[in-house]
């Protein structure tokens, strides 16, 4: 029975999603006008500039409420369509089992109205990928399991999917396994994530965005704040602001501590993982609900990462590259941001059920990447930092060099780190010394083999090797150039013999 | 030894190391020479520009700005010709290989079976000489995707039709190992296996036969 046969419209609701996402895309490119017009110091309201803002904003209005109104999705010859366009009509066909996966998003204002706003992902097709602003949740649910369970019958690539879900999944086409919860995460387990989240990068952001922002904010309103904080603090008097900073700097890295540890709980407030048939479902957040899915055999590799903080809770965060165009891919990718170590085991025995019975043998890296890591991390920034503080202060800061030794550490830790398996079926890599990263791969899902050489590799006789997949690649630093060949042709052979789909 | 029990000895794999690669198109280091040399030849007006615009106590900077430029004209020169010798490529039965670079020096490999399409583009300049540039696309951005740049354009022509049908029919539901290359002929666009040139049997590997195969589009 086939609900969705008839041409549908979006839940009413959406006008308001779709005036919502108009005016929050309007104002986030005129903010600046938009500032200027109310707080014009010539206290002159409607002036043509101003009119035209408002004629801006009304086209968009009425153009957003018509499309609304001339957007239809149904279903029909096993084809999900969708139909949409004010002038041009515009018509995108997606066929039911080129669908991976369908992803729902619910804000607060969703929940208050019971809908949800629902993303499609088809196979990597780029531009066929579509969303809908609003549907009542029911439908949005109807749709979904009917899509899912039209699959096994009109997919001609069944035979395929079964062969991969065979391995790990004993039900039949057709018979579909009720998802089965792998873990929740706590409220204490959401603290130590938000804890142990990357402080450094939220401060960052924070201050491109404050610099950003007061930049802009000036010159929109003649504000001349900076003089004024100069003159308010004396900073003119050079190398006293070493205290400001020493104020700052903490003060910086309390919000951005806090700040994350508040993003972290929003977003993944009650996060509930589950296995699935198909692959695996994430649902969290406290104000926008989400859910996304990650298909098995679109999951391209395993990375799983963690910082000293996270090492101390015992705990990684893993993320599950998909196969997708880049746009998609970003955000439909489900990354866990915190997991214990036998979660961590159940993703892996899904990704790849052989892995723990096939004899792997283990392999490191040439020494000679410890010059590469010491030049990086030691010379080259300590050479910048002096020069820096020399041309800044005028003074020799060669408090630096204290780093050196630190980095040669560090650099010596990183070439024993660096450690890669290989076994039958797949490779396992792990490296870095502070944040230590591990990436699982099979080699059925490499797309192409490269050896890279510069010339001081050449004259070492080592080499690079890289593992592309649809999801980012693999790489393999400083090992023998013999070896690289033999691993590339191994490779190749796997990938070239295998008929099981990829993606 | 990379492998403890491997189920086949790894010396019989078909390797990448002993194929031979074809050169790209000769014509394509003429191109690359004349390329450099108007670059050079409008970086030479400038020079004299500089040249006559420096005062004059600085005699000695000015005839410098010559010496370096001749230093660099070889540079690139030679550095255009060195990156034609080691550019290569080869079609073989079940990939497509490819090297470039001169500091960097980079092998790819794309097999068929992991390729999602592939196409031939031609700018004016390639047009004058016959040259095209082939690129074939794998899945999910542009990290995997290869270019060779500097082909005839008939031969282009002839890898991208070879290419298509090896992408059409593909065998995918066989179980591994009993991949039948047999099943799917090499006769695309009207050009046979024969047509497409000689094949060699680049390893001399029993296992399997046609995998060490060596393809090459040209005779």
């Amino acid at each position: 029975m086939n609900r969705f046969e008839h041409p549908t419209r979006q839940a009413s609701i959406a006008i308001l999603f779709i005036l919502g996402k108009l005016f929050r895309i309007l104002f986030r490119q005129l903010w600046v006008v938009i500032l200027v017009v109310m707080f014009n110091p010539k206290k002159k309201v409607f002036t043509t500039f101003t009119l035209g803002l408002l004629a801006i904003a009304a086209i968009g209005a009425v153009t957003s409420i018509i499309s609304y109104f001339r957007l239809y999705y149904y279903v029909k010859d096993g084809e999900l369509v969708l139909e949409k366009g004010i002038l041009q009509k515009k018509k995108i066909a997606v066929p039911l089992d080129r669908i991976q996966t369908v992803n729902f998003k619910q804000g607060i204002i969703h929940q208050a109205f019971n809908v949800v706003s629902i993303e499609i992902d088809t196979a990597g097709s780029v531009g066929k990928e579509f969303s809908l602003e609003a549907l009542r949740k029911e439908d949005a649910e109807a749709l979904r399991s009917f899509i899912e369970n039209a699959k096994p019958a009109t997919a001609q690539t069944s035979d395929k999917e079964t062969e991969v879900h065979s391995n790990f999944d004993t039900a039949s086409p057709g018979v579909k396994t009720p998802p089965k919860l792998l873990f929740e995460l706590s409220l204490l387990d959401l603290i130590k994530i938000g804890v142990s989240q990357n402080h450094l990068r939220t401060a960052g952001i924070i201050m491109v965005f404050f610099l950003s922002f007061f930049d802009e904010l000036e010159d929109a309103l003649d504000l001349k704040l900076t003089e004024r904080v100069e003159e308010f603090f004396g900073l003119a008097q050079e190398a006293e602001f070493l205290p400001y900073l020493l104020i700052g700097i903490p003060f910086f890295l309390t919000i951005s501590f806090f700040l994350t540890l508040f993003r972290t709980m929003l977003q993944y407030f009650a996060l509930r993982f589950w296995r699935t048939g198909q692959g695996f479902k994430m649902e969290s957040g406290l104000l926008t609900k989400q859910e996304v899915s990650a298909n098995l055999n679109k999951i391209q590799y395993i990375r799983w990462d963690s910082s000293p903080m996270k090492r101390l809770f015992k705990m990684v965060a893993v993320r599950l590259p998909q196969a997708a165009s880049v746009q998609v891919s970003k955000k439909l990718s489900a990354n866990l941001p915190g997991c214990y170590d036998h979660h961590l085991q159940a993703i892996r025995q899904a990704y790849f059920p052989n892995e723990m019975l096939l004899e792997e043998t283990h392999h490191g890296v040439n020494w000679r990447i410890i010059y590469r890591m010491f030049l990086l991390q030691g010379v080259l920034p300590v050479g910048l930092l002096i020069v820096f503080s020399y041309s800044w202060l005028a003074t020799d800061i060669w408090i630096w060099l204290l780093w050196l030794p630190v980095a040669l550490w560090l650099s010596y830790r990183y070439h024993d780190n660096w450690q890669w398996h290989i076994s039958e079926e797949g490779l396992l890599t792990s490296w870095g010394v502070v944040n230590q990263h591990s990436i699982l791969l099979q080699w059925y899902k490499v797309q192409a083999v490269t050896i890279r050489q510069h010339y001081f590799l050449r004259r070492r006789g080592l080499a690079h090797l890289i593992l592309d997949t649809a999801a980012g690649s693999v790489r393999i630093p400083y090992i023998p150039e013999e070896k690289a060949k033999e691993v590339r042709d191994f490779v190749l052979y796997k990938v070239e013999v295998d008929g099981r789909s990829w993606m | 030894m990379i492998l403890e029990n491997p189920q086949i000895e790894m010396g019989q794999l078909p390797s990448v190391n002993n194929i031979e690669f074809k050169k790209l198109a000769p014509t394509y280091k003429k191109t690359e020479y004349i390329g450099t040399s108007i670059l050079f030849g409008f970086l030479l007006i400038g020079c004299f520009i500089a040249f006559f615009n420096i005062p004059a106590d600085y005699s000695s900077i000015s005839y410098g700005i010559f010496v370096a430029w001749a230093v660099f004209f070889a540079l690139s020169m030679y550095l255009a010709g060195k990156q034609y010798d080691l550019a290569g490529y080869a079609v073989r039965a079940h990939d497509v290989v490819h090297k470039h670079g001169v500091w960097w020096r980079t092998v790819t490999t794309i097999p068929f079976n992991r390729m999602q399409h592939c196409e031939i583009s031609q700018g004016p300049v390639q047009n004058i000489f016959g040259l095209a540039t082939l690129r074939v696309f794998t899945a999910g951005g542009t990290s995997s995707d290869l270019t060779i740049d500097g082909l005839e354009h008939e031969e282009a022509k002839k890898i991208k039709g070879f290419i298509t049908g090896k992408i059409g029919p593909q065998p995918t539901v066989e179980s591994p190992a009993t991949t039948d290359v047999e099943s799917s002929p090499l006769t695309f666009d009207g050009i046979t296996e024969e047509e497409f040139g000689e094949v060699r049997d680049a390893t001399g590997s029993e296992y399997p036969p046609d995998d060490a195969t060596q393809i090459s589009p040209l005779p």
